[in-house]
């Protein structure tokens, strides 16, 4: 008996009937947004089609369908208009980078980023009434970055926050944390007075 | 009651500092052997926080060799369902 390879495409079903294309077509005629048609299509057929099939489809049997001007606003006003700094940001706001949250102090410096200062040292500033120099850094005792009580942020300077974070050392709670801050703030006493 | 080292790391730091803040340079030039205890007690320290270090580690090490174990168990219950249902089948 010879080996007949079976051929998939002689028994394919088409999934973008005439049917269905014929619906399309029609739809411009009662919808004027292309979101409003692909929620009425699935909704007709029963179907889960994403915004990017629609488009393959419509460029394939050239539909020319009406395009999605709600989403293509919106998209515009989150990057385009943001971007070009239509959207202003006031005194005592905030923005986000992922790592590290800051708040906007000033308008007076047009460098974008000397109005803005890491939000744990502007509190820590206000929380003690201090002005923090460019050599003081301000660790989270607690380790969580989003925690901005007074009892978990400490000062130290730059030499103990990198011997900190350069040992490697397991830490496990923010008395340990200190317990070793305190450490290498003695530990860099010793170097100062041996110069 | 013992303490832990944490513990024994903050105060003795304190007050090391505390001591140190209170030499003057023509002390220290007097006496130099008070900066070389302050150094000596720092490396003892410092011994201290390895140890708590590698106390942890050698914890985190026991905990994975269990979890290995573990895992290794389950892959062999499911090498034997596997037998008997081709078992079974046949």
């Amino acid at each position: 008996m010879s080996y007949v390879r079976y051929n998939v495409w002689l028994t394919r079903q088409k999934v973008w009937t005439e049917e269905k294309l014929n619906w399309l077509i029609k739809s411009k005629e009662v919808y004027n947004d292309r979101e409003d048609i692909l929620n009425a299509f699935n909704t007709h057929f029963n179907t889960n089609i994403t915004l990017k099939t629609l488009r393959h489809v419509s460029a394939i049997h050239k539909l020319y369908l009406p395009k999605a001007k709600r989403l293509l606003q919106k998209s515009l006003e989150s990057s385009w208009i943001s971007a070009r700094g239509f959207t202003k940001k006031y005194i005592g706001d905030e923005i986000s980078n992922g790592k590290a949250t800051y708040i906007k102090t000033s308008n007076e410096s047009k460098r974008r980023y000397d109005n803005y200062i890491v939000k744990q040292r502007y509190l820590y500033e206000h929380y003690h009434n201090v002005t923090l120099n460019t050599n003081d850094f301000i660790i989270f005792l607690n380790g969580d970055k989003k925690d901005f009580s007074k009892e978990n942020l400490y000062k130290v300077s730059r030499c103990v926050c990198s011997a900190l974070f350069g040992s490697k050392f397991h830490i496990e709670n923010s008395f340990q944390t200190l317990s070793r801050i305190k450490y290498y703030e003695w530990k860099e006493k010793i170097n100062l007075l041996n110069r | 009651m013992k303490k832990s080292i944490s513990e024994i790391v903050y105060e003795t730091s304190i007050k090391e500092i505390e001591k140190l803040n209170s030499l003057t340079v023509t002390d220290i030039e007097k006496h130099p052997y008070l900066l070389k205890i302050s150094q000596l007690k720092n490396s003892h320290v410092l011994a201290l926080i390895k140890q708590q270090d590698i106390e942890y580690k050698e914890k985190d090490l026991s905990l994975k060799i269990t979890m290995y174990g573990l895992r290794d168990d389950r892959n062999n219950v499911m090498k034997d369902h596997i037998k008997l249902q081709e078992q079974k089948l046949k």
